[in-house]
């Protein structure tokens, strides 16, 4: 099995700079469709409280008086969970999951429209992880 | 003769002392399986009694009462916020449906929970589901005419016996308004069954103040988002304005359950303390038992049993008595977490476990491994035993 260094890593900003004026996404961005990624966020308890459904977010959604506020669909993430998620929970953490990514439009029936979305996702602390803002990118971000 | 039967002769020659070792077995081990069994009862029984709604919304205070009061009922209801924030949240775009929920008094502790028909509603997203034991649902009636009608949760009614037709209150200042039985719901196995409903207008009708109020009060708004990337936006508006605070009800089970992590690994820590004193108990057991028949043993190997012989009935007692006790104690444990799942489930925080599961083989194998490395000592010791030292005279 590949070791998570080998898998490659999105970022909020690849994210966000995929989307087109029609809601569509790049082609650079659906190259990683059905592949496995890991991308880094906050986790936004969303869906039922043991995390087989939530949302991951570029800033954390629940410190109230700072930051941003995620404004959509192209700052969260949808994570469906592969199995029990075990992490101690912090709204305040970053979070990196591991999953397979896929990107477009889509509605689920029971969390509805989603344009970018991680199922038999695996969760874990990121620790000394770095949130990439719109415009910055890891330099050693993968490439499909 | 085998190995084993000369083992079991040898326990049945000392009855008490091997039931006894027996019993602090499966009690240690009962212990444990009930632990276990509980403590994973309770979480999975918030988890299932937790609300389909995303996000509640309430007055400015503690997000943990408003979700333990709202969705739980556990707790006193948070002050009020104004039925305009319901109004506003039901015409806000990102909005698929909005809840109204008003708290404050109870029926032999049975909470009252003031709603429209929205609560009760079916909707493709929703895993809880309500359906009628017996009547109908409260009536939608108008704010000047309040009917004053109730639906109890299963629980409610069984505990109190209301039936439908019943009138009833609580408290001689809700003489004048007292709620009729109209319905009963199915056990949903969830804080509802602990719950009287009845309309909003009714709500309102009951109590002085809020007559008189021209904004009527609410404790609470359900919220379900079109889109559940929306959450975050509208989680951190409604935290932002003056009157009101939005919670994810998920993200409040977490931190429960991340204070429980810390009871748990505490129980965890007593727990290994109770299975060191219980191997400790097998320990002395086998060792007395191996020093009081050293002559026989030594008698044994006199005979021409081999060393390895001696040990492995040693061995070989130590595991009879760790699989009896272990077999004890997982029925046991199952036993009491059932009993104790019965009693509080009508709580509807604790799903019962009453069921043997696949890992109550590995936890048997884990007990047997263990008991028999207890009597590892004494089998060695006996192993050790000198012929010409233990067969001399006695006097």
């Amino acid at each position: 099995m590949a070791g998570s260094e080998e898998i490659p890593r999105l970022t909020f900003a690849q994210l966000v700079d995929s989307i087109r004026a029609d809601s569509g996404v790049t082609e650079t961005i659906k190259s990683y469709s059905g592949k496995e990624v890991a991308i880094q966020g906050f986790i936004v308890p969303a869906g039922p409280p043991d995390l087989s459904f939530f949302l991951l977010s570029r800033v954390s959604a629940l410190g109230n008086y700072c930051c941003e506020a995620p404004v959509g669909q192209d700052e969260t993430v949808y994570v469906f969970a592969a199995k029990e998620v075990n992490i101690t929970y912090d709204p305040l953490r970053i979070f990196k999951i591991v999953g397979v990514f896929e990107a477009g439009m889509r509605a689920d029936a029971t969390y509805g429209p989603s344009l970018f979305r991680v199922r038999n996702a695996r969760v874990e602390e990121a620790l000394g992880a770095k949130v990439f803002k719109t415009g910055d990118f890891p330099a050693s971000a993968s490439k499909p | 003769m085998t190995i084993l039967t000369v083992a079991l002769k040898y326990l049945r020659g000392r009855p008490v002392a091997s039931a006894l070792t027996i019993v602090s077995i499966a009690l240690g081990v009962s212990l444990m399986v009930a632990s276990v069994l509980l403590a994973r009862g309770i979480k999975e029984g918030f988890i299932a009694g937790t609300t389909d709604y995303n996000l509640v919304v309430g007055a400015k205070g503690s997000p943990m009462q408003l979700v333990l009061g709202v969705v739980f009922r556990m707790d006193l209801a948070t002050p009020n916020i104004e039925y305009t924030i319901y109004r506003d949240l039901q015409q806000d775009p990102r909005v698929e449906t909005a809840v109204p929920i008003g708290m404050g008094d109870a029926y032999r502790g049975f909470r009252y929970v003031a709603t429209n028909g929205a609560y009760f509603a079916a909707f493709p997203w929703r895993r809880k589901t309500f359906a009628l034991a017996a009547g109908r649902f409260f009536a939608e009636d108008q704010q000047s005419e309040p009917t004053y009608e109730a639906l109890l949760g299963a629980e409610a009614a069984r505990s109190t016996g209301l039936q439908i037709g019943d009138r009833f209150y609580e408290g001689e200042e809700m003489a004048e308004y007292p709620l009729t039985v109209v319905g009963i719901l199915r056990s949903t196995h969830s804080a509802d069954d602990r719950a009287i409903f009845f309309s909003l207008p009714s709500y309102w009708g009951m109590n002085e103040i809020a007559r008189g109020m021209a904004i009527k009060p609410l404790t609470a708004v359900l919220i379900r988002p079109r889109r559940m990337s929306d959450l975050p936006s509208l989680h951190r508006e409604l935290n932002v304005a003056a009157e009101t605070q939005a919670v994810l009800p998920s993200g409040v089970l977490l931190t429960i359950f991340n204070m429980m992590a810390v009871a748990e690994d505490v129980l965890r820590m007593i727990l290994a303390i109770v299975g060191v004193i219980v191997l400790l108990y097998v320990f002395v057991s086998m060792y007395s038992a191996t020093i009081e028949r050293r002559r026989e043993i030594a008698t044994m190997r006199a005979l021409g049993a081999r060393r390895a012989t001696v040990l492995g009935i040693i061995l070989t007692e130590s595991a009879a008595l760790a699989t009896a006790g272990g077999l004890g104690g997982i029925v046991g444990g199952h036993a009491v977490a059932y009993f104790a799942g019965s009693l509080l489930g009508p709580s509807g925080l604790v799903t019962s476990h009453s069921l043997f599961n696949v890992f109550d083989p590995a936890v048997l194998a884990s007990v047997i491994l263990l008991g028999t490395l207890a009597g590892l000592l004494p089998a060695v010791l006996a192993y050790r035993t000198e012929v010409a030292e233990n067969l001399a005279p006695l006097s």
